[in-house]
């Protein structure tokens, strides 16, 4: 094992923590924007496929141990340690191993892996081709969502560029190593975000969720060794191999290392999407970046419609954003797709929105999900949103919470429960309101204006 | 392992699920989704209990708990699962009995299943027996809070001619899905649409015939329905007798089901060792005879008509027509089915009067009992590394024997058993399991089992055997190297090959199994042929095969329809008036092999039980009743007055002890002694003209078509 | 007629990315349904049994993977089938009001195909494009984004003279040309990846 980079900084600075560190540098997003970014010429003008190469001199296993050091953590809600993962695909078991790309990027308030997908598909392929090396894969699919048609299209051109190119296929860039990637397009279906309901779907099966154990890297795509990493995670690794273990370990706090790409939506000055350490506050990311919110808010999402909302107040906005703090703060940094709610908009309203969305993605295999969730959790809130509500409603959702919560074969039956519970627990009055004067504290308004 | 159960230890063998041991401690966890012979899903989420585990410390030592010094027990937070959950070393389990966290998950859990459930059970035909009425009783909160109107679907959906769906009585276990998936491996019946949509359906324009009955029993609620047993009756109506189906030589375990002495229905009852929890639809949907057109009472023939007539009657013009004959003249034959006591008793009084003529009706001119590796039993098959099959065509010949075959493909895993029974959570088997074609080779005529087969060669005849002993063709070649390298292979015979085998066969087929160290599986051509044969049941020196009934001087047929009669008297005992019973001078009713007791012997050489079921047939008898009364005619002593009689004189002539058997029957070596030609070939075909339901019971009462429409030809045994 | 006696190459090259194997062919379920609906709108039951032979399945079960999936359509939408995010971000960026809109004026409800056949609305989940809100999104063709009343009047009005604008692809995204990040305030601040430290090449050798 030779890390040709010593880990061995004299003083270990300060860490990173802020967006605004004249030290910090975007690098997932550095060319998301600019002419051409999608392009192979493009991309190796700008240093592409470096850190393949680097990846390739270093040998397999020095590249999970790079990635373990760096302190990476899944990107794609659950914050796994990405090194730890790839160190539990078997060696030398005989089979073929896969790797998978989850690009199905369909928690609300998330869109981060879009832009990383139709203006930067070659760092994703780069990251998958280091993946796939460190793992023994030779096989790497990349699941999109049906919807990125857009983002398919350029990703099909690039990966046709790469194997052009001698990137993909036989022997990559002369190094003994075969590579071949494919794209799978979904078609619609949130469940297939959930990596077995992916892998059921990439077989041509039903979305259902299977059961673990087995777990991938034991059993996963055609019962084969399988790794699935969100499109972030594996264009982190790139970068990771490209500025070191060292470097990404810089930024961010002790447990959650390195740079995140966070989302902001709801009326704020600038939505959009924005590079920042881990570690950022709040109040950077929305007022700083996002230019602030436009009207009075009361909630924020932190990440994603799963993540229970927060309370809109100093506490929250000083709140570092990094997988312990906001954790602490009693909701999760998830995909990092912050969403703003605000003041005048009726909280039940907007978490029945988020009901219906779970109850209609709900794979209908479990109980507790199809018709906890499915068939009645939608018409209570139903029920209380067009004045139907009746005193004892609150405490009846509540119960049922419990009955599902924890109980569901998969985690959406609990993702949904995130906006209830923490919507009850946060503005009870505004259910209380409902449930006995079946008047909402915030009426309907127009929100649909030209600005 | 040791396993503590609401706070009782007990040792399991590892791999147990935590469900069953449950209930190997005489606990009690509600579940719908879960089912002895499927894999386990999860998806139901009734059977949630806590578990918690104690940890060990890097060295190897368990953590402790401070307060006790005993391994410190780290509860999981959530209740889990227990049907997919497996046991492990140490580990606690609470179910509802100790745990109020568990009863209110579950009495939570039933009030969702229940949610969209219609309040049909006054009109359902699964009340009684149902799943989820019986759960609901026991583990509800006894009423739901949901207030809303139910999902509505349809209520009247018919799968298939013998399948009936009702989709709003769907709870989502997917058991039909994943039967038809894993045992018959058959992609027929699947969700659609997803959530609180989701419904079952089928896209095939109907559901194959062969093993689709069996979703009607393993469906926990009330949705899939036998069409022919619809509104028939309700569970506690029934007379329920288990019994075994004797329609083929596998002999699977089923529940007779009896209304008014009508056979309204049949279920698959388990034998872990013959047919596990299925039966064929023969079995199931083809017993229109037992209640229709039933003959009652016997018939004469006066001035050219047959007229009804007393047992005293018939009797006395056996006797009147018997005057014109040697009472060694009387050729005596019996349908292979018949059970060993009855066989027993033609046999006896064959060798009382002396009659050469005998015989039982299908059977082969082979015998194959004494192969070098020893008979093969239906577990050989499933957990066989290899079947080569030989002119078989299992669906016509020995459908459960297919299932058999089908479940050594998916890896032969045979679920573990219990105090309790057959495990109800067997982990290791998964869904979409992965199928080893190669494991198989089919040679013969294209059959059902020929798309499961990774080897399979055309061929005809019994020289198929011959040509797989030396190979002339690339799939043979193959089919030899199978059987040659594997460790544990079973070569399966069927009619094609059987038929006109002979000495010479037998001895080929030996020398190819010690070659290839195989055991042998030959099926039986009629249910109790194997049982039968072990008799003298075979025309003795001079006399004439059944082929040449036609030939006899006289002859007493029973339940046989050879559409000919004997030159002279012609004596014929059936349950219906077959053609053959329209030419004769006295018709003896019969009583069908579900209203009988005795013994069968099925293709492996288990002996299994048939009981009584509580039909109407009249004055009809079985054999022995029957033969007692043909010997009062013929004036001899019968030698068998009974079924104790027939059953020690079995145990006298075979040495066997007939009667309370135990439940899954006991196997023999039986020995066939006689054999004799045939001179005819044994067709098989499963599923006769008069086991079809009847036009009536399959349209609803005001759907029926004029009741003269309705008639279906009479009589005719094929 | 079947969809792929004459596409044996396009076959061939679905068939290419998964293995050669029962599992693998079962795999191109999906491709092959979206080859259908891209050609024909929609996926008829003829075509659900060619496809179901195709992967060694039966149309039972194409059509069960079919019916999961809401992108799938078995009967035809209109010529524009104007599929409208309704999940909480756009919800709260007015996209209710969007859809109220659209119904009303083109009268056409889920399901329905308006009488000149133009049109065809659905309701769909997070299109993942919440930071451009409401937004939807027309037949497989891309985003419209930002569509506010007075875009959403613009696009009908072309879709009615059936020029199709072209969709949307706003990046939200707010790294300027040399690399580096610009606040709202519209300053620039941190450093560029052009000034990182990127680690020097090794020389395979060592470890392979
Ligand atoms: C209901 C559900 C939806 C999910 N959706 C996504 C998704 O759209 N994208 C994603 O990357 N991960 C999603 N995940 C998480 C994945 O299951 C998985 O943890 C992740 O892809 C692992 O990649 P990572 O370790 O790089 O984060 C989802 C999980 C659940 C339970
Ligand atoms: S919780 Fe259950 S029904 Fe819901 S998506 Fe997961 S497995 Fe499907
Ligand atoms: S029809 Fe019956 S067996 Fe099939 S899923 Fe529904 S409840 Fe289960
Ligand atoms: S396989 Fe044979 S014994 Fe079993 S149910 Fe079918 S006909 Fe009866
Ligand atoms: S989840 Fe259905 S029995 Fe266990
Ligand atoms: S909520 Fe509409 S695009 Fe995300």
């Amino acid at each position: 094992m030779t890390a040709a980079f010593p880990a061995t900084a004299p003083t270990p600075p300060k860490p990173i923590t802020s967006g605004k560190d004249p030290r910090f540098a975007p690098t997932l997003y550095a060319h998301v924007g600019q002419p051409e970014s999608w392009t192979l010429g493009y991309y190796r003008r700008h240093g592409g496929y470096e850190a393949l190469e680097r990846a390739f001199g270093m040998g397999a296993d020095a590249v999970i141990d790079e990635v373990k050091q760096s302190g990476l953590r899944g990107r794609g809600g659950a914050g796994f340690a990405t090194g730890l993962k790839w160190s539990f695909m078997p060696l030398n078991d005989g089979k073929p191993h896969y790797i998978i790309c989850n690009a199905d990027e369909s928690e609300p308030g998330s869109f981060k892996d879009r832009y990383l997908l139709s203006e930067d598909p070659h760092q994703l392929i780069e990251g998958m081709l280091i993946a796939g090396y460190a793992m023994r894969a030779s096989v790497g699919y990349i699941y999109i969502r049906g919807e990125y048609v857009h983002a398919a299209e350029r990703l099909q051109v690039a990966i046709d560029e790469a194997r052009a190119a001698g990137l993909l296929g036989k022997n990559v860039l002369n190094s003994g190593i075969d590579f071949q990637l494919h794209l799978h397009r979904g078609a619609g279906a949130y469940i297939c975000g959930e990596e077995t309901a992916l892998m059921n779907s990439l077989e041509g099966l039903r979305a259902n969720p299977r059961l673990k154990p087995p777990f991938p890297a034991a059993a996963g795509l055609y019962g084969l060794p399988t790794t699935i990493n969100n499109v972030e995670t594996f264009c982190a690794a790139t970068q990771i191999l490209k500025f070191g273990a060292e470097w990404h370990a810089g930024m961010g706090t002790e447990k959650s290392k390195g740079m995140k790409l966070f989302q902001v939506s709801g009326p704020v000055a600038r939505p959009g999407v924005y590079e920042l350490p881990l570690g950022t506050t709040f109040r950077e990311l929305i007022y700083d970046w996002a230019g602030g919110p436009l009207e009075e808010m009361k909630a924020i999402i932190p990440g994603g419609s799963s993540c229970p909302l927060m309370r809109w107040d100093d506490k929250t906005l000083d709140t570092p954003m990094d997988y312990e703090s906001i954790a602490a703060g009693g909701s999760m940094l998830g995909t990092g797709g912050v969403t703003v709610i605000p003041r005048a908009d009726c909280i039940v309203n907007a978490t029945w929105n988020m009901v219906r969305f779970y109850g209609h993605e709900s794979c209908g295999k479990c109980t507790p999900c199809r018709e906890g969730i499915s068939s009645w959790m939608t018409r209570m809130y139903e029920k209380l949103v067009r004045g139907h509500g009746q005193p004892g409603d609150v405490q009846l959702i509540l119960d049922m919470s419990e009955n599902i919560g924890g109980r569901s074969f998969c985690a959406l039956a609990d993702a949904c429960l995130g906006p209830v519970l923490s919507s009850i627990e946060l503005f009870r009055e505004e259910y209380d309101s409902l449930a006995q004067l079946q008047t909402p504290t915030y009426p309907p308004r127009n929100r649909w204006k030209d600005v | 392992m040791k396993v503590h159960v609401d706070g009782v230890e007990l040792e399991l063998p590892a791999g147990t699920s935590a469900i069953d041991a449950v209930f190997e401690a005489g606990g009690d966890v509600p579940y719908f989704c879960a089912h002895k012979y499927l894999s386990p899903v999860g998806a139901c989420r009734m059977c949630l209990v806590e578990t918690g585990s104690p940890r060990k410390e890097k060295d190897g030592s368990f953590v402790l708990d401070d307060a006790t010094g005993q391994p410190k027990i780290f509860w999981f937070p959530k209740p889990m699962a227990s049907c997919t959950m497996q046991a492990t070393e140490g580990m606690h389990i609470k179910s509802a009995r100790s745990s109020e966290v568990v009863a209110k998950a579950q009495a939570g859990m039933m009030e969702f299943t229940l949610l969209n459930h219609p309040l049909d059970c006054p009109t359902c035909d699964k009340g009684g027996a149902c799943e989820l009425q019986d759960r609901a009783f026991e583990y509800g909160y006894g009423a739901s809070r949901f207030g809303f109107d139910r999902r509505h679907a349809d209520k009247h959906y018919p799968l298939s001619d013998f399948i009936i769906l009702d989709q709003e009585r769907c709870i989502h276990c997917k058991r039909c899905v994943r039967y038809f998936e894993e045992v018959p491996g058959q992609e027929v019946l699947d969700f659609i649409e997803r959530g609180g949509h989701t419904f079952i359906d089928t896209e095939e324009g109907g559901l194959p015939t062969g093993f689709q009955g069996n979703i009607a029993d393993i469906c926990p609620v009330g949705a899939l329905l036998d069409n022919v047993a619809r509104f028939r009756g309700r569970n506690w109506e029934y007379d329920h007798t288990p019994t075994t189906c004797t329609l083929c030589s596998v002999g699977c375990s089923i529940t007779v089901d009896a209304r008014n002495g009508r056979l309204e229905r049949i279920v698959a009852r388990e034998n872990r060792e013959v047919n596990e929890a299925w039966i064929c639809d023969a079995g199931r949907f083809g017993h229109a005879f037992a209640s229709e057109r039933r003959l009652t009472v016997p018939l004469v023939r006066v001035d050219g008509e047959l007229q009804e007539a007393s047992w005293d009657v018939a009797i006395a013009a056996i006797r009147a027509g018997m005057t014109r004959h040697n009472a060694t003249d009387l050729a005596l034959y019996l349908n292979a089915d018949s059970t060993l006591e009855e066989g027993v008793a033609l046999e006896a009084l064959a060798d009382a009067v002396g009659s050469p003529h005998v015989d039982h009706w299908p059977r082969y001119e082979v015998s194959l009992d004494a192969m070098p590796n020893g008979a093969a039993t239906l577990s050989d098959v499933a957990t066989a590394d290899a079947v080569v099959v030989i002119g078989a065509d299992l669906g016509e010949e020995a459908p459960i024997l297919e299932l058999r075959i089908l479940e050594m493909l998916r890896g032969g895993l045979l679920p573990p058993e219990y105090a309790h029974g057959t495990a109800i959570a067997d982990l290791r088997l998964v869904e979409r399991p992965a199928r080893k074609p190669e494991k198989l080779a089919v040679i013969g005529k294209e059959t059902r089992l020929w798309q499961h087969a990774g080897i399979r060669a055309s061929s005809n005849g019994h020289n198929a055997l011959e040509r797989l002993s030396r190979p002339d063709t690339a799939e043979l070649q193959a089919a030899l190297k199978l059987l040659t390298d594997s460790e544990k292979v079973i070569i399966i015979l069927g009619a094609d090959v059987l038929n006109g085998a002979s000495g010479s066969f037998a001895a080929q087929l030996s020398e190819l199994a010690t070659r290839t160290g195989a055991k042998v599986l030959a099926i039986p051509a009629g249910a109790n042929s194997k049982g039968l044969a072990a008799l003298n049941l075979v025309p003795r020196e001079g006399g004439l095969p059944f082929a040449r009934v036609a030939d006899a001087p006289a002859a007493f047929i029973s339940r046989l329809d050879p559409g000919v009669r004997a030159r002279g008297l012609t004596i014929v005992h059936d349950s219906h008036l077959t053609a053959t019973a329209r030419l004769a001078d006295v018709v003896l009713p019969a009583v069908t092999n579900y209203e009988k007791r005795g013994t069968t012997v099925n293709l492996e050489g288990r002996l299994l039980e048939l009981e009584q079921a509580a039909l109407s047939a009249g004055e009809a008898a079985d054999l022995i009743r029957t033969l007692t009364a043909v010997s009062e005619a013929l004036g001899v002593r019968a030698p068998v007055r009974g079924l104790k009689s027939a059953q020690a004189l079995a145990e006298q002539k075979l040495g066997l002890r007939l009667g309370e058997l135990p439940e899954r029957g006991v196997i023999h070596a039986f020995r066939s002694s006689h054999v004799a030609p045939t001179e005819q070939t044994h067709v098989p075909h499963l599923w006769t003209e008069r086991m079809q339901p009847s036009i009536q019971t399959l349209i609803p009462a005001n759907l029926q078509p004029l009741p003269m429409l309705g008639a279906a030809p009479v009589g005719g045994d094929d | 007629m079947t969809y792929f006696a004459d596409k044996q190459s396009l076959v061939a090259d679905i068939f290419s990315r998964y293995p050669d194997s029962p599992q693998g062919r079962r795999s191109a379920l999906m491709p092959l349904l979206r080859e259908v609906q891209d050609a024909e709108g929609f996926v008829n039951g003829t075509r659900l049994d060619e496809i179901a032979a195709l992967c060694g399945t039966t149309a039972t079960e194409v059509r069960s993977v079919m019916s999961f999936y809401s992108t799938y359509h078995t009967l035809p939408t209109g010529k524009y089938h104007l599929q409208v995010c309704s999940t909480v971000m756009c919800s709260l960026a007015g996209s209710d009001e969007l859809w109220d809109h659209l119904v009303e004026t083109l009268d056409v409800q889920p399901g329905e195909v308006s009488p000149d056949g133009r049109f065809s609305v659905q309701k769909v989940e997070c299109l993942g494009s919440c930071g451009t809100a409401p937004m939807m999104q027309i037949n497989d063709d891309g985003y419209y984004e930002n569509v506010t009343p007075s875009k959403c009047a613009r696009i009908l009005e072309s879709l009615h003279a059936d020029l199709q604008p072209l969709p949307d692809n706003p990046v939200p995204v707010t790294v300027n040309a040399e690399g580096r990040q610009v606040l709202a305030s519209g300053e620039a601040i941190g450093a560029s990846i052009t000034g990182l430290g990127q680690l020097p090449p090794i020389t395979p050798g060592g470890e392979a």
